[in-house]
């Protein structure tokens, strides 16, 4: 008896041996990416006038949480509120802003405040992944009005195609922010920007919000549309060839913020 | 009958004249009486910067389209804690970025990455907010940090004096292990924020451990806390120019921003406390 209780000792620590081997052989396969360094970002800044990257104190704590394979839903949409909040505070803070004197209590004080109105702010949405920026976009501006636009990547040929809009008649007159968690090609923020082309929306009217870019992106939104605004939180180093992910990324952000991630999939598509 | 009408438009319309000069008498001698204040430049700010290396100013584009708003004497309820709400939501997190990061391995779903995190978790951090007008902040604190811990003091400023009286407080019994956020939305003498960060310091809270957040201050309040505590941080979305002396007031200031947020505020005062 005592020599089987040793063969089934044996036997265990073999088979934990291996297994721990194997999960090591295993996360070995996935790369460690790092981040841009200050200088590379500030290449970057001064290519590029109209481009804004959030400061990195303000974000990477925030981003850390999202980034991470094991958040749960709770935690990710929590997170991604706050981070897509800050952006757009940003976005309304370089908006033009007209001057007069107002009063307080006290006295009088010179006022700077956006010169449009509420109405005349315009969300425009890259559905799905968009929509994520809404709730918080109501609650920064409660009156703006809300664009969308519906635009899915094919699975194959990784091309962007048209399938929806419905947009303020009188969009060209009014002050555009548009949405997209991701930026990756860049060309699904291309055609949409087209689509506010075609409505007669000038470009200065622009900002671009998304919460992870990357080079290549940027380089093509701005080559063609040189005078929007982009507002990034981060920019990623990597943007793989094959798939066209982002690296380290977020993986599918509409499936982890929506809830749709499918239990098969280890990582998921991006726009 | 046709007189007594005539006579009646007269007099109507002499009363209406009357009106007329009196009010714009009044409009006018009101006018002189309310100064137009200009805030400080860019190298007064830099000025103060340099000289407290510990306070940080939010910049000025980022606050000064909400701040206008809740300055503004005419702005009603709603909007007053909107913007209210929205400034305090950025000083917030641009305290949580001041809060000690680690570092750690962590990995996205396509491979590795370095995370810096927030040291602490959320039960560690605590928001300590000055009475009664301290609580406007937690509205958003909340959202933000759902599972801080809320410390409550309770000081009110004796109204002849302009002295801060103690009256109540109740903060967690592990105050002292925990990173803090102090939280009044002005900052004037300075005399209320010394008082609670006194009884922090009695109850052993270092004071590398505290972040001072308030919506507006003044050099005078701000000289005076880190006189006495140079080691905290203060983050304030603008400072004023002035500290009106005889009153302890505030200019241009919001006015009492308590009555402002909670709806509290008498009719008949002109000018409010801080």
């Amino acid at each position: 008896m005592f020599k089987n209780l040793i063969r089934i000792g044996v036997n265990l620590s073999l088979f934990n041996t291996t297994y721990v081997l194997c999960k090591t052989i295993k996360d070995e396969k996935l790369p460690h990416y790092h981040f841009l360094n200050e200088q590379d970002l500030n290449k970057l800044l001064k290519k590029h006038q109209n481009l804004s990257i959030i400061e990195r104190s303000y974000t990477e704590h925030i981003l850390s949480i999202i980034r991470d394979v094991e958040t749960d839903t709770v935690e990710f949409r929590k997170n991604s509120d706050r981070l897509i909040r800050i952006l757009i505070e940003q976005a309304i803070s370089q908006i033009e802003k007209k001057k007069h004197v107002k009063q307080s209590p006290l006295g009088y004080y010179d006022a700077h405040e956006v010169k449009f109105e509420d109405e005349e702010i315009c969300f425009v949405s890259i559905l799905r992944s968009g929509n994520a920026f809404l709730f918080e976009g109501l609650n920064a501006v409660s009156g703006a009005s809300i664009g969308q636009i519906l635009i899915q990547r094919n699975e194959d040929t990784a091309l962007p195609s048209y399938l929806f809009q419905k947009l303020p008649s009188n969009i060209k007159d009014q002050q555009v922010i548009l949405m997209d968690p991701m930026l990756a090609t860049g060309s699904s923020a291309t055609l949409a920007l087209r689509i506010l082309k075609n409505q007669g929306v000038k470009q200065e009217n622009i900002t671009f919000l998304t919460l992870v870019s990357c080079e290549q992106g940027i380089e093509k939104l701005f080559r063609e549309f040189p005078k929007i605004k982009i507002i990034t939180a981060q920019v990623d180093p990597i943007l793989l060839k094959d798939f066209n992910y982002l690296a380290p990324g977020i993986g599918n952000f509409g499936d982890r913020y929506f809830g749709t991630v499918k239990k098969s999939q280890q990582f998921g598509q991006q726009q | 009958m046709f007189k007594n009408l005539s006579k009646f438009v007269c007099c109507l319309g002499l009363v209406n004249g009357t009106q007329m000069a009196c009010s714009q008498l009044q409009n006018d001698h009101s006018y002189n009486r309310m100064q137009h204040y200009n805030f400080l430049s860019q190298d007064q700010l830099h000025n103060l910067l340099n000289k407290h290396k510990n306070l940080f100013i939010l910049r000025e584009n980022q606050t000064q389209h909400i701040l206008s708003m809740i300055r503004d004497v005419n702005s009603d309820i709603v909007t007053f804690r909107q913007n209210s709400d929205r400034l305090i939501r950025i000083l917030l997190e641009q305290a949580l970025a001041h809060i000690e990061k680690k570092n750690s391995i962590k990995q996205s779903p396509l491979g590795f990455y370095d995370a810096n995190q927030v040291k602490f978790s959320d039960q560690e951090i605590c928001i300590v907010s000055i009475l009664r007008s301290g609580n406007a902040f937690l509205n958003e604190a909340l959202k933000v940090i759902q599972g801080a811990s809320i410390g409550q003091i309770l000081i009110q400023r004796n109204e002849e004096t302009s002295m801060p009286k103690y009256f109540f407080e109740k903060l967690p019994e592990n105050i002292n292990e925990q990173q803090i956020i102090l939280v009044d939305p002005m900052l004037g003498t300075g005399g209320s924020a010394s008082m609670a960060l006194k009884i922090l310091q009695n109850y052993g809270v270092k004071q590398e451990n505290i972040i001072f957040l308030n919506l507006v201050s003044c050099e005078q309040g701000l000289n005076k806390v880190f006189k006495e505590y140079p080691k905290i941080k203060i983050i304030t979305a603008q400072v004023d120019p002035i500290l009106i002396k005889e009153i302890n007031y505030l200019a241009p200031g919001i006015g009492d921003f308590g009555d402002r947020y909670f709806g509290t505020v008498k009719k008949h005062t002109r000018a409010e406390q801080v």
